[in-house]
């Protein structure tokens, strides 16, 4: 049987993401119209009823992501425009009026377009992190979980491996040793609260030498010319760890927190042949090891394994090595498997697909880890499922096409 | 990555679905119009969303919008819905799998003694079938405890069937798709589990039934044929019966071999005596022409006299009867060739007595299928035959099958005792028989990674490089089906509850490995936070207490967590109070206490420096603020509040206001010494010992201002006479003027002094839309207050110092310690 329900999302615009809240009853859709549109599923008329649309930025709205529910009804939307928003719903004002959610926070330290955030798991609290046009993941945490109008930019950290990042004016930065990745570390100085700035101490990164950033980051057209994706390690178990897409150097990084609190990068998940465009790291469910995926441009999609090690927190900063170049020595997965120094990961590459054909551009993990989507321009949504035996193979295939009612395949 | 045989996996062609957001063809021009298609997947439930997205991050902002501006939404289900119609069936059916895992765990416990699971403790390995029984159940330390389990999981297998055959029922008349392949599924189930039985489950097991006391596989292979596969056909069968010249009819020597293989005895002597031969024979002898033997007869006699294992008490007897039975037969056939001018069917009646004499030849040249076939051999070759032997008749017989056959594939794979690949195909068509098979098999001891390698075609090279892969890592096999199900079930709204208790199942295995158990332990914890409970608090208290019973305490507090954030964003401030005490969120819940002191504060009058403060100008009504935070502060449990310091304060506090709202005496002695023992209890040792702990820090000044200010009055009561004593002792005096001066001599006094002005001209209440927590008060709140409301407090602050010198002396002077 092929059960689909459908409705329109009536943007003025393409749609840019759609994204599901916790429970998977709430959707947030947003636009190159600039508006932000929740909606509500209806499960006794089995259908979506939208809630509420309004004008979200002041330019495309990339993308979006739900905070966990414990924080309320609160998601967050990142845009060309440089800045990402904070939403919040207001039960006290009626659906469809444009002002059911209020912003709650702007945070506009970014240089260049915001183009990934996701929210990190419950158990680090509110924090939210956001990768740019401009090559620096920025990590946020809320000061009050209720207010949600302070939001402290806890790190800064540079994606991109020094002289990977164009133009931008980056050496300067942050003054570390050897791939020291972290800025600054507590800078509550550059959050805005419903549009007015909030004094505060910290600071140090306001022109403090990115300014080119925003040249690097998007190209005379308005076209970005790098692409960057993030996704948290959702387990409560392991150091805060962040999978990251680092456009055109076409490698994903695991990044983590090291002993003295700072953000350093960790494996590298080689053997993309082109930019990675998403990437997505399972909830581990309690397994040994972790699982990882990307999607890339070169029409694949790869997931692999982090295995031993990798428990503790690193051992100092730096870490060992240059990222310059990307040909630092971090644990490749290119190869068909490593060893690794102490507290590192060996990486395997588990599985590699080429049944898309060609770009592929989102991938996504369900809640228990056990099922992976992929979506790709062949206009088709493919859902990955491993068997008992580890074997990962393709268990549902999702056309956009109407099915073709002689196919006996599609009925 | 591993070699495997595709043959199999040809058979699970990825399943295709239609979004049916575009026309046909159309997915191939997505990329022309810088469009793509993405999807998500949802939360628990097994749907996930399409839709055209734009394909690369560029901004259109400025631009005219685009002119395929495709906006379908579309959530397409990713697996089947369970159908309403199988509810019931599920409840049921879970009833008879949650006894089956109680009765396996009692005994276990009974073989250990109480100690625990013994599993894998052994080294007797027993085989059977080739199963390597040390994992699953360790059937073989314990013949009570085996042969108690075996019972159990045979009992448990017979109840699923007799709630197949209630659900077949209902479903009877496949009218639709869905009811036709309802129906196939339940045939499968029903099919696969009698074969169970009567191959592996009742095999070695001692019968409950005196009656037979030696066990053999024919009655019950034939009472499974006969479900299954109904010979002859009714729609067939009784126009025959009732044909004027039933000899004559074309189907009527398929009938005879169908029913003599079957061992439908009395149906082949009945069809047998319409045959002419018979009849002649009888008319014969009513007319006592002549005595002359005729071969229907004997073969008659012979049918009627085939000695049936179950009527012997002992294979022995059976067997001695049998040969003797046999050698008639031989006899029979031996003259048959005298007769077979008499008869036009001689050869047939020569085919029958082949049959009858157990010639395998002639079995299997007269069967319709495997089935018949493994029948006769059964019946005339080896009527004495073991269960767990079935399997090897299967190379004797030609077994042809339809390879779209689900149920004909899942049948042949569990007599082979090729149970991984039942499995396989049992999960084309439905996960419900799947997991439980699975379950089942676990439980015998016939479910275990070893097996699992050596039977899947193709897989036998990775059984010695990849052992450790699996079940150590993480959830043994059957946890991993029984998932699988429950996630179905989960993903249902109307199944939620049992889809969890099947996780549940999963966590408490009598088997499985520590790490498997917390692997399942985590789906879990993950899945059980999100099943959505909207705002009925019915449905999350059974969560709550869902959690609770399997000591989900992360989940849990996760779940009070945010049913305590609705209830904030809602304004009921003490059920959130009472839920983020519940999950022990210590910052959440000093934060609510601090604002509920600050609307305290709030409903305070402003002392008039210039005209002087009086007793009288505190006395003020209590708002429906106050009315509010002492509701709250009632409802907090004993436990509760020795849980959280600020808990205790708020209680006392509420008691301290309840004699401090009662004028008449005793209640101002009393109100001043539950002041005085608030400051002791929060942060008297700090002040008397002038160190900074912990306990001092965790409360903010602006509390300890309001609880000076609460002193004003019970000060100045004493001041204007109208008590004889003095409420405040020297000590307690002490302690009060330790806290001003904490707060006044500090170089943040003013910061600290902001806060309370803060919190008292801008308390708008606790709740998510507004006032705020105490680091937004402590610091951002403090910034919007003027000097002057700052030097405003400072100078009330001054009265209360004033009051307390005056009350130190009046202390002294009464001698009151």
């Amino acid at each position: 049987m092929n059960e689909v329900v459908q409705f329109s999302a009536g943007h003025e615009d393409l749609i840019h993401d759609v994204a599901y809240d916790f429970y998977g009853k709430r959707l947030v859709t947003c636009s190159s119209d600039q508006k932000l549109k929740v909606w509500d599923m209806d499960e006794d008329k089995g259908n979506w009823a939208c809630n509420d649309s309004w004008k979200g930025h002041d330019s495309s709205i990339l993308k979006v992501a739900w905070a966990h529910p414990e924080y309320g009804q609160v998601f967050a939307s990142c845009s060309f425009d440089r800045t990402v928003r904070v939403w919040e719903e207001q039960d006290q004002e009626a659906k469809l009026g444009g002002r059911r959610w209020s912003e709650k926070a702007r945070l506009a330290d970014s240089k260049g377009p915001v183009q990934d955030l996701e929210f990190a798991p419950t158990h680090l609290g509110l924090k939210l992190a956001t990768a740019a046009s401009d090559g620096v993941l920025r990590i946020y945490e809320a000061m009050d979980v209720v207010q949600l109008g302070q939001w402290t930019l806890m790190d800064e950290i540079e994606i991109a491996s020094l002289g990977a990042i164009g133009s931008m004016e980056s050496a300067n930065i942050g003054g570390g040793v050897d791939g020291m990745i972290t800025r600054n570390q507590s800078n509550t100085g550059a959050v805005t609260s419903g549009g007015s700035t909030i004094a505060g101490s910290g600071g140090g990164l306001a022109g403090s030498g990115v300014a080119g950033a925003g040249v690097g980051g998007v190209g005379g057209g308005g076209a970005v010319t790098s692409h960057y994706c993030l996704s948290w390690c959702p387990s409560r178990f392991q150091p805060q760890m962040l999978l990251v897409g680092c456009g055109r150097e076409n490698v994903a990084k695991v990044f983590r927190i090291d002993a003295h609190g700072r953000w350093s990068p960790g494996e590298q998940l080689f053997g993309h042949g082109d930019v990675v465009t998403s990437v997505a790291w399972a909830p581990n469910m309690g397994r040994s090891y972790q699982l990882l995926a990307t999607a890339c441009r070169d029409g694949h999609v790869r997931i692999f394994r982090l295995s031993g090690g990798g428990s503790g927190a690193l051992p100092g900063g730096g870490d060992g090595g240059s990222s310059a170049g990307g040909g630092g020595p971090w644990q490749t997965a290119g190869a068909k498997k490593s060893t690794t120094a102490a507290g590192r990961f060996h990486v395997d590459l588990l599985a590699d697909f080429s049944d898309h054909g060609t770009e592929v551009w989102r991938v996504e993990w369900n809640v228990t880890g056990t099922i992976l989507s992929s979506s790709g321009d062949d206009g088709k949504v493919r859902l990955w499922k491993s068997s008992y035996m580890g074997e990962w193979r393709c268990m549902s295939i999702i056309s956009a096409e109407s099915a073709n009612p002689y196919d006996p395949a599609m009925r | 990555m591993p070699t495997v045989d595709k043959s199999l996996y040809e058979a699970f062609a990825p399943r295709q679905l239609s979004a049916n957001i575009l026309a046909p063809g159309n997915n191939e021009t997505l990329a022309d119009g810088n469009r793509t298609v993405i999807g998500s997947l949802a939360s628990i439930r097994n749907e996930a969303l399409v839709h055209i997205a734009r394909r690369n991050l560029e901004d259109s902002s400025n631009q005219p919008p685009s002119k395929d501006l495709n906006q379908t939404i579309a959530i397409v289900k990713t697996v089947d819905a369970i159908p309403p119609t199988r509810a019931v069936f599920v409840n049921e059916a879970y009833g008879v799998f949650a006894a089956l895992q109680a009765a396996v765990h009692a005994a276990m416990d009974s073989r250990t003694g109480g100690f625990g699971r013994a599993g894998g403790t052994s080294g007797h390995r027993r085989h059977m079938l080739g199963f390597d029984n040390s994992r699953g159940m360790d059937m073989s330390s314990g013949s009570g405890g085996r042969t108690q389990i075996k019972r159990a999981v045979l009992r448990a297998s017979q109840e699923y069937r007799e709630r197949i055959v209630a659900q077949f029922q209902q479903v009877e008349s496949p009218n639709t798709p869905e009811t036709f392949h309802e129906n196939e599924v339940l045939r499968t189930a029903h099919s696969a589990l009698q074969l169970l039985d009567l191959v592996h489950l009742k095999s070695d097991l001692p019968n409950e039934d005196d009656a037979l006391p030696w066990d053999h596989v024919q009655p019950d292979y034939s009472a499974w044929l006969s479900a299954h596969y109904m010979e002859p056909r009714d729609e067939e069968f009784i126009p025959f019966k009732n044909s004027a010249n039933q000899r004559e009819h074309p189907l009527y020597w398929r009938f005879v071999y169908q029913t003599l293989l079957r061992g439908h005895l009395l149906t082949v002597v009945s069809i047998l005596k319409i045959h002419p031969d018979y009849r002649a024979y009888c008319l014969e002898q009513l007319s006592r022409r002549s005595n002359t033997d005729t071969l229907v007869v004997r073969i008659i006699e012979l049918v009627e006299t085939m000695p049936i294992p179950s009527r012997f008490a002992s294979q022995l007897q059976f067997e001695e009867q049998w040969a003797l039975w046999k050698e008639d037969v031989e006899r029979t056939k031996a003259t048959a060739s005298r007769h077979a001018a008499t008869s036009r069917d001689s050869d047939e009646f020569d085919r029958m007595l082949s049959v009858l004499n157990g010639d395998e030849r002639a079995i299997k040249q007269v069967a319709n299928d495997w089935r018949e076939a493994v029948s006769g051999l059964i019946i005339y070759v080896h009527p004495a035959l073991k269960r767990h032997e079935v399997a090897e008749l299967l190379s004797r017989v030609n077994v042809e099958v339809d390879p779209d056959s689900v149920k004909e594939l899942v049948e042949l794979s569990i007599i082979e005792g090729n149970f991984q690949r039942a499995i396989r195909y049992c999960s084309k068509q439905d996960w419900w028989l799947v997991s439980h098979l699975a379950d089942l098999l676990h439980h015998i001891g016939a479910l275990d990674s070893d097996n699992l390698i050596g039977s899947l075609s193709g897989m036998t090279g990775k059984r010695r490089s990849q052992p450790s892969q699996h079940a150590p890592q993480q959830q043994q096999q059957r946890e991993w089906y029984l998932l699988g199900y429950a996630q179905d079930l989960v993903s249902d709204p109307a199944h939620w509850r049992i889809g969890l208790e099947y996780i549940a199942a999963c966590c408490y295995s009598t088997t499985s490995a520590t790490s498997a158990s917390a692997s399942c332990r985590e789906v879990l914890d993950a899945t059980v936070t999100r099943i959505p409970f909207d705002d009925s608090e019915r449905k999350f208290k059974k969560l709550v207490a869902f959690a609770r019973r399997h000591n989900l305490d992360s989940a849990r507090k996760e779940l009070h967590r945010t049913y305590a954030r609705r209830k904030l964003a809602a304004g009921r401030i003490g059920e959130a109070l009472e839920h983020y005490a519940e999950a022990r969120d210590a910052p959440q819940v000093a934060r609510i206490v601090d604002s509920l002191l600050d609307a305290r504060a709030a409903t305070m009058p402003v002392v008039d420096v210039e005209a002087g403060a009086t007793e009288e100008s505190f006395t003020a009504s209590p708002s429906l603020s106050t009315a509010a935070w002492r509701d709250i502060a009632a409802r907090v449990s004993p436990a509760a509040a020795e849980w959280h310091p600020r808990l205790a304060l708020l209680v006392r506090y509420e008691q301290f206001y309840a004699l401090y709202a009662d004028p008449s005496p005793p209640s101002p002695a009393a109100a001043a010494a539950q002041l005085v023992r608030i400051i002791n209890a929060s942060f008297g040792t700090a002040a008397a010992s002038g160190t900074d702990d912990i306990t001092h820090r965790l409360l903010p000044k602006r509390l300890i201002i309001t609880l000076l200010f609460d002193a004003l009055p019970l000060l100045l009561r004493q001041s204007s006479g109208k008590d004889d004593t003095c409420l405040f002792g020297v000590a307690a005096t002490n302690d009060l003027m330790r806290c001003l001066e904490d707060v006044t001599a500090s170089h943040r006094s003013r910061e600290y002094v902001g806060a309370w002005a803060a919190s008292k001209t801008s308390n708008d209440g606790v709740g998510g839309g507004g006032g705020g927590g105490s680091g937004g008060r402590g610091s951002g709140g403090s910034e919007a207050v003027t000097d002057t409301a700052i030097e405003g407090v400072l100078a009330q602050l001054a009265v209360v110092r004033a009051a307390l010198t005056k009350n130190l002396a009046r202390a002294y002077i009464l001698r009151i310690p």
